[in-house]
């Protein structure tokens, strides 16, 4: 089945899969991120004149919580572009 | 000024200042640091870009109502995810940028973030232990 394949672009493709699989992980903060924001719509609602803390903590929260994706994005490119399994 | 321009202003300020910082220490350090510090500029900029962008994006979200919040700060998410993904890709393919500092550039925002909560905990730590007169007359008992 793997007649013609080389090896090298058997790591390729392995390494592609890979990538994709690592740009996943952009998906968990995205919804942490909304729902976060839902909550804290609902905390505004309730108590409107601490609208500005409650952006504040949620926009550093948020900045934090959105490298996590990143980091499955760096792998990804690194992975795609930088070829580390090919020596 | 609102407490969230205010702190985005510190953000900022605080970043530009470790990059500048970054870019001393490679430009004393390397023989040739142009790369890097392109990498450095690179990623620092699109990170504190898409900060403000982010920024903007709450802000506008927290007025929002409660069905049309999700869908509308996960699509700017994935928004800013793309341009990410865009900068690393552009800098993993030039040869004139190095990917390695436009990640630590990418990474700079939450450096701050969280080297200005540890500052504040280490600072507001010691500023107790030295305020505290009790603590110091029940060791001494």
């Amino acid at each position: 089945m793997l007649e013609g394949i080389t090896s090298e672009a058997f790591i390729l493709g392995c390494s592609a899969i890979g990538a994709g699989l690592a740009a996943i992980a952009g998906i968990g903060p995205g919804i942490g991120q909304g729902y976060a924001a839902g909550k804290a719509a609902e905390g505004v609602g309730r108590q409107p004149e601490a609208q500005g803390d409650i952006i504040r903590t949620m926009i550093l929260g948020q900045a934090v919580a959105e490298t996590t994706g990143i980091y499955g994005l760096v792998i990804a490119m690194i992975l795609l572009f930088v070829k580390p399994l090919i020596g | 000024m609102s407490l969230i321009e205010n702190t985005q202003k510190k953000i900022f300020k605080r970043v530009i200042i470790l990059a500048l910082l970054v870019i001393g220490i490679l430009f004393l350090t390397l023989p040739n640091p142009k790369k890097y510090v392109y990498g450095i500029i690179f990623g620092a900029t699109i990170n504190l870009l898409n900060f403000r962008l982010m920024s903007i994006t709450l802000s506008k979200s927290v007025n929002m109502p409660q069905h049309k919040i999700m869908p509308y700060v996960m699509a700017n998410y994935f928004s800013r995810y793309i341009i990410y993904g865009v900068v690393l890709a552009v800098a993993a393919m030039a040869d004139y940028i190095s990917l390695l500092t436009a990640i630590l550039g990418i990474f700079m925002v939450k450096i701050i973030i969280i080297s200005d909560t540890f500052y504040d905990t280490i600072f507001k730590r010691n500023k107790n232990k030295s305020i505290d007169p009790t603590s110091s007359n029940s060791k001494s008992k």
